[in-house]
């Protein structure tokens, strides 16, 4: 599903260039839990980006489904993203004027959905998460663990084959973790593949693959060794 | 939900943001709105005054300027009456009629009143001061005073045969055929006023007058005087045979233009003006005003368009992580410019909107209070200022949309 081909990037600063990710090579099945570990500053957000297809590696390929993602254009490659791609982020993230049911709305609209379908889905899937009541809700209105779950509905409107989670449970107590979780192990059992960059042991445990990146270089390591690596 | 819907909830999010923008977007279009209007109009009074009165020549005393063709009179200074015959005398070429005046305070009813005196054509070939000139206009035509002026039509000012039982034909030709010594005509505004009507028996001067006519509104000073007779005037209020003003109608813009250096060397002591002349002072406000409109709109949509780029750049900065996530979502650098555009279109479009209002407003209110004229607001103004201030708006914007259509997607996963 997901072919990652010896990708590397350097960052120039100045006359220093900085090795942010040496080639990594990853071959990723469908309804897979990866997750990504490491320090601060190794390179997880770099390869999630590139993985995204919002920064493009120095060399090597991403190809998903099919497309290698840095051979298309700017107007498909963002298609792409808005088809196959969820986004789940560490501090969620929500557009702050927007209530909830819009900010969910938001990747429906961006494709171009009818307005009445938006509305469904959207509606749909809050309802799932438990968030109801609190359509009408701006972002500023919500706990840090509804702002998460209106953040992955908004991740779950257009159905993507491949989430990408950015430390999605970094700003949430104990129990909102633990349901996130849960609901990325729902999802890849519907077989939908989750890439999350974390620095929590618990939720990297419960992952099917940990990759281990230290500066730069990348390390498939057993999810029981990560307490250890990490 | 849609773009366009979002750019909206994102502008009034904070409008106060956005305020700046669209103040000056607005001060821009009621400044060229207002001063536009009412400067055009101005410039349609002066070009109406001009067709109304034609090739007129004023014969006025040294000394004396106005800006006003109808308040020629009103000035306070004199000249000696033998001033006509000496015109008369001449024979100057394209001069149909002569028409001198002499305004003197009076008090009608308890109201203090202009009353203007005025020498009817019958007279002027009739027994007047100037009796020698009797021979001379015996053998003139009867259509004119001065001789004809070669290759013109002529007869602009002159009263038509049916005109001249009319009294109220001065309100246009600006003589009357006959008028009695103890007739008045009385001006529209005042006879509504004091409830005035032809055959009332009045006393102004100390004199008992009746009125023979009222006089059409005309929209000028005309329309609150009383006029009567000029030996009648001078009598009463004894002055001597004096006038203030000695109005000479050529028969065309030529001949009013050979006229003047004709006159002024045939009265050295004084002062003569044309139509145009009168009317320069006008035309020269109307240009530098309009001059002036179009530098202050320049000036401000200047300043608008630096401010809304401003304001819009400072959007994009704000908006970083918001417009990042949204690339992250699916946004095409297009539709993130898009956005940005939009918003200049809803500011352009509402400062203009407000502009719009407050230019028509303001032209409606300051044009006759401060310049006296009527000001109407053309479809062409009102279009021309919301299209340039749309215009100005996504101009400004542009660089910035630029720019926010260049962000770096990966701004989404910085924490704030």
């Amino acid at each position: 599903m997901l072919e990652i081909k010896s990708i590397c990037k350097d960052y120039t600063r100045g006359r220093r260039t900085v090795h942010a990710l040496q080639p990594t090579s990853m071959n990723i099945g469908k309804g897979q839990f990866i997750a990504i570990v490491g320090p601060s500053g190794s390179g997880k957000s770099t390869l999630l980006s590139m993985i995204g297809g919002m920064l493009s590696p120095k060399s090597g390929q991403i190809v998903l489904n099919g497309h290698s993602l840095y051979e298309l254009n700017i107007k498909q490659r963002s298609r792409l993203r808005n088809e196959q791609i969820g986004f789940l982020f560490q501090s969620f993230n929500l557009v702050p004027y927007l209530n909830a049911l819009e900010n969910v709305q938001l990747p429906m609209a961006l494709y171009g959905t009818n307005r009445a379908n938006q509305k469904k889905q959207a509606t749909q899937l809050l309802e799932e998460l438990g968030l109801g009541n609190r359509m009408d809700h701006k972002p500023c209105e919500l706990s840090a663990g509804q702002q998460q779950r209106v953040a992955m509905a908004r991740t779950l409107a257009m159905r993507p084959n491949l989430i990408l989670a950015d430390e999605p449970t970094g700003n949430l107590d104990p129990g909102s973790r633990d349901s996130i979780i849960q609901a990325f192990h729902r999802l890849c059992a519907e077989g939908q593949t989750i890439i999350l960059v974390t620095h929590d042991t618990a939720v990297s445990q419960s992952a099917d693959r940990v990759f281990q990146i230290n500066e730069g270089t990348t390390r498939e390591e057993s999810p029981s060794e990560v307490s250890n690596a990490a | 939900m849609s773009i366009y819907t979002m750019t909206l909830k994102e502008m009034f999010r904070r409008p106060g943001h956005s305020l700046t923008a669209f103040m000056i977007v607005a001060v821009g279009v009621t400044a060229l709105i207002a001063v536009e209007s009412i400067v055009t109009s101005s410039e349609k009074k002066v070009a109406s005054q001009m067709q109304q009165l034609g090739a007129n020549i004023l014969v006025l005393p040294e000394g004396v300027t106005l800006h006003d063709y109808h308040s020629a009179d009103a000035h306070g200074k004199s000249m000696p009456e033998e001033y006509v015959t000496r015109i008369t005398l001449a024979q100057a070429v394209g001069v149909e009629e002569l028409a001198p005046k002499l305004s003197v305070p009076a008090d009608l009813k308890g109201q203090a009143i202009v009353v203007t005196g005025i020498l009817p054509r019958t007279d002027f070939y009739k027994k007047s001061a100037w009796q020698s000139v009797d021979l001379l206009t015996a053998g003139l035509s009867p259509s004119a005073i001065g001789t004809k002026h070669e290759g013109c039509g002529g007869n602009s000012h002159q009263i038509a045969a049916a005109d001249k039982a009319d009294l109220s034909s001065y309100a246009t030709t600006r003589v009357v055929h006959e008028l009695d010594m103890d007739a008045l005509l009385v001006g529209a505004d005042l006879a509504k006023a004091e409830g005035i009507s032809t055959g009332d028996s009045l006393t102004v001067l100390g004199a008992n007058f009746q009125v023979a006519g009222i006089l059409p509104a005309t929209g000028t000073s005309d329309d609150g005087r009383v006029l009567a007779h000029l030996h009648r005037v001078q009598e009463l209020a004894e002055t001597g045979p004096i006038v203030n003003v000695i109005e000479v109608m050529g028969c065309c813009e030529e001949a009013a233009n050979g006229l003047v250096g004709d006159l002024d060397e045939l009265l050295p002591d004084a002062r003569v003006v044309t139509i145009s002349q009168i009317l320069e002072t006008q035309i020269m406000v109307n240009q530098v005003m309009k001059r002036l409109s179009y530098a202050i709109f320049g000036i401000l949509v200047l300043l608008g368009g630096a401010s809304i780029a401003s304001v819009m750049f400072a959007n994009v900065a704000e908006r970083r992580r918001e417009l990042g996530t949204l690339m992250a979502l699916g946004a095409t650098p297009s539709m993130i410019s898009r956005m940005i555009l939009m918003k200049a279109v809803a500011i352009g479009s509402i400062g203009g909107l407000c502009g719009l209002a407050l230019g028509i407003l303001a032209a409606y209110v300051a044009g006759p209070r401060f310049v006296g004229v009527a000001t109407t607001v053309s479809i062409e103004s009102v279009i021309a200022g919301l299209m340039i201030a749309v215009l100005v708006a996504v101009l400004a914007s542009y660089p910035p949309a630029r720019k926010a259509a260049h962000l770096d997607p990966c701004l989404c996963f910085q924490d704030a």
